[in-house]
């Protein structure tokens, strides 16, 4: 380059930096990150959980054939509406069997652990007309009962919930966006909405969608006018460790299950007890694990402990050789 | 968690490179209104590719060689917009003195010389002279020669000084 040519370079470098010298952009990390973790690039294509719920699902549906039947069916979904007085609230376990058709059992509703990742809780609840219906309705009203998860729903009615082919319709009353401070809350909040609702029908098909409306509308707060519908995103943003029973709080018998799933990357998994009255560790070693055909592992182990008050702890290595835990606090009364 | 890592390692490149990427699309735009949207969709789709990605150059690297695609191809779809609008110069700040007011016009002219040229050009002569990026770098992030960007380049800065003179060179010094 001649020497001419350099002045020209030099004058161009000092241009282009004064140009843009008081372009000073917005912080958007917050956006991004969100879109990098739900965004439609990084929606799997693996729905290992759904898969065993599936499995769960046509093998009740041999017993209740007229469940498998509905199920078959093309046709929509009636639309299921909840009134505010029909607000659900966490049942405790009853001492007898229930009626089915006033208590919804086992119910997977999702929160978000301290993590940012998505953990479940099986709940037993009153019927909302649905299990679909139930599960929504709980997702925005039942707290969870582990104090490590949280959830972005706040209380509100559901106004509808409508399916129509692999699409799912929720309406919302407004209210229910109150707690999403930023995008990354609302679409943690979205996740939880859609997979509680997606393992509440048992729907292991990938192409099963939802889309959320505020009281109508598909513009929702913080969000705004959003790309819909919704799919769940995969197991990079679920626990690594699932601990299904007991539930933290649960006042149990001298004899117990212990029961959950990880996922297939999980290593060493552990499990602890310990007295917290004496603090002395009176169960501790590896976690027997049987591989599911979905690539997750579930686990279930029976204890019989001496009245008193525990922690129990399950944990295992994640694909960082970070070891990830999960504690219940609970009860052990009279045999 | 896989995922606290991937949030890491998409913080660190944000944190280095974010008012720098934007403000790359603003010149290769020739405006802010897009640079921000388009500088977080590529780094998006860098976040996609990271696990080909060796280090954070790399990293770095890719994610401008996606800000200029992106660019190229909105200004191609708003081309006939773009044409009927007139150049839009930074504001001149208050108290300026007379040799000031020179430096700007003449920055002003130079870059509305650069917003006349052909996209492949200004890519070059932006990613050369504002990236500081050396000329195998231009080559790599634009999929051409080392030799095609060096000729690029040199008859950038060529075009430049002919455009300027026409223009008089009112503002030289």
């Amino acid at each position: 380059m001649t020497g001419e040519l350099s002045r020209y370079a030099d004058d161009l470098r000092a241009a282009l930096n004064a140009e843009v010298s008081q372009v000073e952009p917005q912080d958007r990390f917050e956006w991004i990150w969100a879109e990098a973790r739900f965004g439609p690039r990084r929606r799997t294509r693996r729905w290992p959980v759904f898969a065993v719920i599936l499995v769960l699902f046509l093998a009740s549906a041999v017993i209740i054939p007229s469940l498998m039947a509905k199920r078959d069916t093309t046709d929509p979904l009636p639309i299921a509406t909840v009134t505010p007085s029909e607000t659900p609230t966490a049942t405790p376990t009853p001492a007898g069997p229930a009626s089915l058709s006033t208590i919804q059992r086992g119910l997977p509703v999702f929160y978000v652990g301290r993590d940012g990742l998505l953990y479940r809780e099986l709940r037993d609840l009153p019927t909302q007309g649905s299990r679909l219906a139930t599960a929504v309705a709980a997702v925005l009203n039942v707290a969870p009962t582990d104090p490590d998860y949280v959830s972005y729903w706040s209380p509100a009615t559901v106004l509808s919930v409508q399916r129509r082919e692999d699409t799912l319709y929720i309406d919302l009353s407004e209210t229910a966006f109150e707690n999403w401070k930023g995008v990354l809350q609302a679409k943690l909040a979205i996740q939880q909405l859609v997979y509680t609702a997606a393992s509440a029908i048992g729907e292991a098909d990938e192409r099963l969608q939802v889309v959320v409306l505020a009281e109508g509308s598909a513009t929702l707060p913080v969000l705004g006018r959003v790309q819909q519908p919704w799919q769940p995103i995969g197991d990079s943003d679920l626990g690594l460790v699932w601990l299904d029973t007991p539930a933290n709080g649960e006042k149990l018998s001298g004899s117990f299950q212990v029961s959950g799933q990880m996922q297939g990357v999980a290593a060493k998994p552990t499990l602890r007890i310990t007295n917290l009255e004496t603090r002395k560790v009176v169960r501790d070693g590896a976690v027997p694990v049987e591989l599911n055909p979905d690539g997750w592992k579930r686990f279930a182990m029976r204890f019989g402990l001496d009245k008193g008050k525990y922690e129990i702890q399950v944990s295992a290595l994640d694909a960082s050789g970070q070891r990830r835990t999960q504690q219940r606090l609970v009860t052990v009364g009279d045999p | 968690m896989v995922t606290h890592a991937a949030e890491q390692w998409l913080r660190g490149l944000y944190d280095s490179q974010w008012v720098p990427t934007v403000r790359l699309a603003t010149l290769l735009l020739g405006g802010t209104e897009l640079a921000e949207s388009i500088a977080a969709e590529s780094l998006l789709a860098v976040y996609d590719m990271r696990d080909r990605l060796a280090t954070h150059d790399a990293a770095v690297a890719t994610w401008r060689a996606e800000v200029v695609r992106r660019c190229r191809v909105s200004q191609r779809s708003n081309a006939q917009l773009r044409r009927s609008e007139p150049t839009k110069f930074m504001p001149t700040p208050d108290g300026q003195e007379h040799g000031d007011f020179e430096k700007f016009f003449r920055r002003a002219e130079i870059i509305d010389v650069l917003h006349s040229m052909a996209p492949r050009q200004r890519e070059a002569l932006v990613l050369r002279y504002y990236c500081d990026a050396a000329p195998a770098e231009v080559a790599a992030e634009l999929g051409l020669s080392e030799a095609t960007v060096v000729e690029l380049i040199d008859r950038g800065l060529r075009a430049l000084r002919d455009e300027l003179s026409d223009r008089g060179e009112r503002w030289q010094a």
